[in-house]
């Protein structure tokens, strides 16, 4: 009896040992099965939009066709979003027949995918089945489900041209994205949020007092801003969730331009004491505040590298107001920008290789980027009006950035090499120091702007 | 009770060395066995059995259990690699792709396309299978039912022609172009089977996207002056179903480490690339990437 179970025990231990080894080995054998290998050639020259084409969509029974504000179809509001993103060339046209193969004749040659959806109803709700397929062979690309909700909503759209954005270039697009940007109330200063595209815009705050320079926790569910409430300039935390408000910075002096870390724990921002700007930082609710610089001159407008580990700021320690860079900890601080009598307001690409600041030049302020180590400037901007607070876009690609010109200042958006300018907002009152928004979901967004 | 610290040494309480003792996996060796029993020449006795025993025993077990699984490890692996043994699988999936690329290099115009496809068909034929590979040529070909307008892809390329300008296209690029990838497929040798060529045609705009990609993050290094027109180095790496790049390396250098250098970034900076395709059968793709360079 006992040496049965003894065998018995051998039999499993030694089975054992045999299973573990020879799934370890069938996990190698899988690999070397599953693979597929192509060639591909690069030349030197240069690239062009991406052509994509949009289909009619297809109304399934017992939906009516949808019209968003302005009575744009959800076909004209994804063109658009296509063509800000500003990676393709869009054509439209008419549903195609079914089947494989069989292709419309009008379809533009070189159409390199094609978009459609399908919109239809599904336990009460309105869904937007978006559809996409290669332009050559017909076949699926992707297709996925997005709630329109029992009101349709844009947000729908939005998200189905940021999967086509994903899926044709490998790069998160905008469209499910806001920008906040503060405008002239009178003699006050508020918050508002616009959607990216200039549609929805709504006022954040009202604290009856001056409200500046927004800024995004990497979340999307925070921001943090300057406020005047109470004598004395501030930073002040905002939950957009449950309409929370906290104060950052200490008491005593004057705290302004906050910049959350990229983990969103902390808060730099600037702080004023006896007539001396030093960049301060503090966590994200308030604590732990600790000076970062010390330099009897002006140290201004801070900005967190994507990674969290350097800062860029504005300085005037060499005479005038200039770019520096330095460690998270204050430490091994050097000026980057040497083009223009004067460079500022610098914000750091999310993509980490380049940085967009106001240069002076010919006696303008204009748009510039450069790269982080100072070389490469390029000029985005000519010398039209004055540029001001340019801010990145969460895709590196784009740049929202406030413009005065004929007296009036509006929020404008460009791509990153200074293409597609448009301006976004409009009406009374001045709009200025703008913020550009992580991807929100739509459920953040209907939150949003009620606090 | 028998004094053990004597025994095994002045280190550690008696209980200590029990413990250190009885471990069966200790003195596997039968030398060092030896050596102890030497040592120890009284039986250590300890309610009727040995502690040499039970510690031979604990040997023997695992000496049978390992017997044992090796045992069946073998006979799974016999099994499994006849299971899977390597059939004739051509690597048809590299040749197709080729052939729809003719186009995307760079749009040759008119005449150079005629070349071109001359000099296909001369490479198909001295591969002596041609009957079987013309067809090969066909976009959708497993799509049952439909039949596929066999002209398609022949027209596809003048197409792209009228539509994206090319700066700087001259009969050699294009003829260039499709002899360096013939040169590829000539290892392939032929075989090639239908299906899989007609899957592979659905995926000409990701190869399109991530050559867009790539190239937009190159930027070959200024100044490079070679005696040959043309520098040129191929980068290989794969890509998973999520878009992200694998380990990439230099498979054809250009002779210039500059040149190597710059490519190798263009692929790491281009991380991530778009995610394969919804309905993609495979968990990743293999790319060869060559890098041209004309002075």
């Amino acid at each position: 009896m006992r040496t049965r179970s003894r065998a018995a025990r051998i039999a499993l231990r030694g089975a054992a040992i045999a299973a573990a080894l020879f799934l370890w080995s069938a996990c190698f054998v899988g690999r070397v099965l599953a693979q597929d290998e192509f060639q591909l050639e690069i030349r030197t020259g240069t690239l062009t939009r991406i052509p994509i084409h949009i289909e009619s969509f297809l109304y399934e029974s017992g939906t009516s066709p949808i019209r968003f504000e302005l009575g744009e179809t959800p076909e004209d509001l994804l063109e658009r979003d296509l063509t800000y993103s500003s990676f393709f060339r869009v054509s439209r046209g008419p549903m195609a027949l079914p089947g494989p193969g069989l292709q419309d004749p009008l379809l533009p040659a070189g159409v390199r995918s094609i978009a459609s959806a399908t919109i239809r109803l599904s336990w009460g709700r309105i869904l937007l089945t978006g559809n996409l397929r290669d332009g050559t062979s017909g076949t699926r690309i992707f297709t996925k489900d997005y709630a329109l909700g029992d009101t349709a909503d844009r947000w729908a759209v939005h998200a189905f041209a940021d999967d086509i954005v994903l899926y044709m270039t490998g790069e998160r697009g905008v469209a499910q994205t806001r920008i906040a940007f503060v405008r002239e109330h009178g003699t006050t200063r508020e918050i508002h949020l616009i959607d990216y595209d200039g549609v929805g815009e709504e006022q954040l705050t009202k604290l009856s007092t001056l409200v500046l320079s927004p800024d995004w926790a990497p979340g999307g569910d925070r921001l943090a801003f300057t406020s005047f409430g109470g004598g004395e300039a501030a930073v002040v935390g905002l939950g957009l969730r449950d309409g929370k408000y906290w104060r950052v910075s200490p008491g005593g002096g004057m705290s302004a331009s906050a910049s959350w870390s990229p983990d969103g724990k902390r808060i730099a921002f600037t702080r004023s004491m006896d007539g001396n700007s030093e960049i301060f930082i503090a966590d994200s609710d308030g604590g732990s505040p600790a000076r970062l610089t010390f330099s009897p001159s002006i140290d201004t407008s801070p900005c967190f590298s994507p990674d969290g580990g350097q800062i860029a700021f504005t300085s005037d320690r060499s005479g005038n107001p200039q770019v520096y860079v330095m460690d998270r900890g204050g430490g091994n601080v050097r000026r980057i920008s040497f083009v223009g009598k004067q460079s500022d307001s610098p914000d750091w690409s999310p993509k980490g290789d380049r940085i967009a600041y106001v240069c002076l030049l010919d006696g303008v302020f204009d748009i510039c980027t450069m790269r982080v180590d100072g070389s490469g400037v390029q000029r985005l901007t000519s010398n039209e009006g004055m540029h001001e607070n340019p801010r990145w876009a969460a895709d590196g690609r784009h740049l929202v950035y406030s413009k005065l010109q004929g007296g009036e200042r509006r929020i404008h958006v460009m791509a990153s090499d200074g293409s597609g300018k448009r301006v976004l907002t409009g009406g009374r009152g001045g709009q200025y120091n703008p913020a550009w928004s992580p991807a929100l979901s739509l459920q953040s967004v209907r939150g949003l702007g009620r606090p | 009770m028998r004094d053990w610290s004597s025994v095994v040494g002045n280190f550690g309480t008696p209980a200590g060395v029990r413990l250190r003792v009885q471990h069966p996996l200790l003195d596997m060796e039968p030398q060092n066995r030896r050596r102890k029993r030497r040592r120890r020449p009284a039986p250590l006795t300890a309610g009727g059995t040995s502690w040499t025993a039970d510690r031979l025993a604990a040997a023997r077990r695992l000496r049978i259990s390992a017997a044992v699984a090796m045992v069946i490890h073998l006979v799974a692996f016999v099994g499994f690699a006849i299971a899977l043994r390597p059939r004739p699988r051509p690597p048809i999936r590299m040749e197709g792709i080729p052939v729809q690329l003719v186009s995307l290099t760079q749009p040759p115009p008119l005449r150079a396309q005629v070349k071109a496809e001359k000099l296909s068909l001369k490479v198909l034929e001295s591969e002596g299978d041609k009957k079987k590979q013309v067809p090969a040529i066909r976009p959708s070909g497993e799509k049952g039912g439909q039949p596929v307008p066999v002209k398609k892809p022949k027209k596809e390329p003048p197409k792209k022609v009228v539509q994206q300008p090319a700066a700087r296209d001259t009969t050699r690029d294009a003829a260039k172009g499709l002899r360096s990838e013939y040169a590829f497929s000539g290892g392939a040798e032929g075989a090639l089977e239908i299906g899989a060529i007609g899957e592979l045609s659905a995926y000409a705009y990701y190869l399109q996207a991530v050559r867009d990609k790539i190239a937009t993050c190159w930027a070959p290094p200024s100044g490079l002056s070679t005696r040959n027109r043309e520098v040129s180095a191929m980068v290989s790496f794969q890509i998973d179903r999520r878009g992200n790049i694998g380990t990439s390396y230099v498979e054809e250098p250009s002779g210039t480490g500059v040149f190597d250098a710059a490519a190798l970034r263009a692929v790491v900076m281009a991380n991530p690339l778009p995610p394969l395709p919804q309905d993609f059968p495979g968990d990743w793709v293999g790319i060869h990437l060559r890098f041209v360079y004309e002075n």
